[in-house]
């Protein structure tokens, strides 16, 4: 069956597409705007301004891939499409990071939940960050729009792992909700996170970049940036380096000039250009302050079949612990499921040998729940700091301190009481101490006295926010709230990176929200 | 340099190094025990392939950490820090390995804990990349999805 696909279609027709591996020599281009990264904020900013008549350059590191390369298996999807093979550790390696790297960045590869940024969130950035320009009301009509745009919906037709975590909250009587989602026409297969082999998931990579390339934006995809050129607080382009087909550097350099450059390379990206361009920051705030929901998993083992790799990924969450003790108080939780395919499971899985096997075993039976800690709202969650190793490459360096293990404890405890409300046979905390148990009270007690220090409590993230966060205050915040850098100008933020703290949500649909109302206003500023 | 001969016929293809090799090779059926048998070097051999793949794909800077751990067990100075004996890997009995791997998990010693998750990692992910180890765990593709690519 030919799946209709709109890359290889656009490629035929009159889109410019530069491919890094092929680039034979240095080569100088011209614009009016550069963006830097393609996901969630550099796709939406781009469709924004080439539409608006901009010339605009957008450039990915990772490369340009379409339905027909997503084979549906993660030996090929985790090296092609994830940042570091899906391998991006912290600095200490105790917690797994998982980002896009690929045209479309993380949306071609996200579990597509779109949810709109919580209100408490709003109200604590007006409050303490001083955005009081972001408004639940104000931004309502963006998030309406980007909804509209990307054809985001409820999804009501929950595979049996999201019907575990809906039926442990009704029998625990825990308020849940149905996960709206970015698809349309979608075949129900959940390999998401693969890459969509139907184009139903509507990412930036089959909606907002297409639209972008049919208004005459060009993209660039295996570059990087390895530098802005700057003279004298002025921004005037960037210099990137061609990258091969293994994205390691070939020693091709490509100058772009622009009127304007819009970074978009994410919470770990975009600080790493900045520290990269020695960029002036007067209050050392580039990289600090960087986010994760930090998230720790919980396994059960149920009679039933649940087969957790089958049907959309996330279709139920639970909030009933994320705002619980008020934005300011102990760490809340939100609780989700992932979609559980081999590698994902066997790597994240604590235990080896027989024990290890045996679970692995019970795959078809396994259910796993997930909770995000929504860090950066407490004093004492700081979050991380993006740091450059030798070679110029990223790390985040995000130590834990005591506030988000008591946060982790919790949410392990809260994940256990609602899989044995489920139904659950054995629940297993993903931890290098835990045992299988067999009842609520037994895991209740284990778990009150599992160590929780980094690499024994398991922990992954696909949600990295903040870095160059924006604020109203200089001393606290690298941009106003339109994205504007404070101490260059022509520099535009438009990504993860801004939020000043986390979201206590997936970040999708407030990426795409903030983009579409601050392309706007960056026309308009271009344009005054 | 690593201090400990090779016990094993290292695949030169790879790129991994004979002594970065023989790590794998004796944790291999510990990490598997039970899916991979000790004296079966056809499938150790051939997972030993994959984890090259597997390695191939990771960043530079990955790479180079997941180096430095295996040339650390590999030097006579770091496998008496690390395994608290002077036996080397290759004359440890299987229960020997996996008693070391069982310490190395619950270590009080963060790089130690690290290593194991290291080696874990790369393993677990080299072997359930690999389709033919679906059916065991009862794993397969979406029927609806042999469609998409029946055409190619």
């Amino acid at each position: 069956m030919m799946i209709s696909d709109p890359i290889t279609q656009g490629l035929a027709s009159a889109w410019q597409h530069l491919d890094g591996a092929l680039q034979q020599d240095a080569q100088h281009l011209e614009c009016d705007v550069l963006i830097v990264g393609s996901g969630a904020g550099g796709g939406m900013c781009a469709q924004v301004l080439a539409e608006a008549g901009l010339a605009v350059i957008l450039v990915e590191q990772g490369p340009l891939k379409s339905s027909q390369d997503f084979k549906l298996q993660e030996r090929y999807a985790y090296p092609d499409l994830y940042q570091e093979s899906a391998a991006r550790k912290t600095k200490d390696k105790a917690i797994r990071i998982f980002q896009g790297r690929c045209v479309g960045g993380s949306t071609t590869v996200n579990w597509t939940t779109s949810l709109r940024t919580p209100e408490p969130t709003l109200q604590h950035w007006q409050q303490h960050w001083g955005l009081s320009p972001l408004s639940g009301a104000a931004l309502a009509p963006y998030f309406a729009k980007a909804e509209q745009m990307l054809n985001i919906q409820p999804w009501l037709n929950h595979n049996p792992n999201n019907a575990l975590l809906a039926k442990g909250c009704e029998k625990l009587n825990w308020s849940y909700q149905s996960i709206p989602r970015n698809v349309k026409q979608c075949w129900d297969l959940g390999y998401c996170g693969m890459g969509c082999p139907t184009n139903a998931k509507q990412s930036m990579l089959v909606t907002a970049i297409p639209a972008a390339l049919n208004a005459g934006a060009r993209i660039l995809s295996r570059f990087s940036v390895e530098r802005l050129l700057i003279k004298q607080q002025q921004l005037q382009g960037a210099s990137l380096q061609a990258l091969d087909a293994k994205l390691r550097p070939s020693g091709i350099t490509v100058t772009v000039r622009a009127r304007q450059v819009v970074l978009a390379a994410g919470a770990i990206g975009s600080p790493a250009v900045l520290l990269r361009s020695k960029v002036p920051d007067p209050y050392q705030l580039v990289g600090k302050r960087t986010f994760l929901h930090p998230s720790v998993m919980s396994g059960a083992l149920f009679t039933q079949t649940v087969n957790s790799h089958q049907g959309a990924p996330q279709s139920v969450y639970s909030d009933h612990f994320v705002w619980q003790d008020g934005a300011e108080g102990e760490c809340g939780y939100k609780m989700e499921v992932p979609p559980v395919h081999p590698i994902l499971l066997a790597t994240t899985l604590s235990g080896f040998g027989h024990f290890h096997q045996q679970l692995m075993a019970r795959y078809p039976h396994l259910q796993v729940t997930i909770a995000l800690l929504r860090d950066g709202f407490h004093p004492d969650s700081p979050g991380g700091t993006v740091q450059l190793r030798e070679d110029g490459s990223p790390v985040l360096d995000y130590p834990l301190h005591e506030f988000m293990w008591r946060g982790a404890r919790r949410a392990l405890l809260s994940m256990a009481e609602l899989q044995f409300a489920a139904g659950a046979r054995r629940v297993f905390p993903l931890h290098e101490q835990a045992r299988l148990y067999r009842s609520w009270s037994e895991a209740k007690q284990a778990i009150a006295s599992l160590p929780m220090q980094a690499l024994a409590t398991r922990l992954a993230s696909a949600h990295v926010m903040g870095g160059c966060a924006m604020g109203g205050d200089e001393r606290s915040s690298l941009v106003d709230h339109q994205g504007q850098y404070r101490w260059l100008s022509g520099l535009t933020v438009i990504d993860g990176s801004v939020f000043p703290t986390s979201l206590g949500a997936n970040p999708q649909l407030t990426i795409y929200a903030l983009a579409l109302r601050n392309a706007e206003l960056l026309v308009k500023r271009l344009r005054g | 340099m690593a201090d400990f001969p090779v016990t094993f016929e290292p695949a030169e293809q790879l790129k991994l190094k004979a002594s970065e090799q023989q790590i794998f090779w004796w944790f291999i059926p510990a990490f598997l025990d039970g899916v991979i048998e000790p004296q079966d070097s056809q499938a150790k051999r051939a997972l030993l392939q994959r984890i090259d793949q597997a390695f191939q794909s990771l960043s530079s800077a990955t790479q180079a950490e997941l180096r430095q751990l295996l040339e650390l067990l590999a030097s006579r100075a770091g496998w008496l820090l690390l395994s608290a004996g002077l036996t080397p890997l290759s004359e440890l009995s299987l229960q020997q390995r996996l008693l070391l791997l069982e310490q190395w998990q619950q270590h009080y010693l963060q790089l130690l804990r690290q290593a194991y998750q290291g080696l874990h990692e790369i393993i677990y992910a080299a072997w359930y990349g690999d389709p033919t180890t679906w059916p065991a765990i009862s794993y397969q593709l979406p029927v609806a999805a042999k469609v998409l690519f029946d055409d190619q």
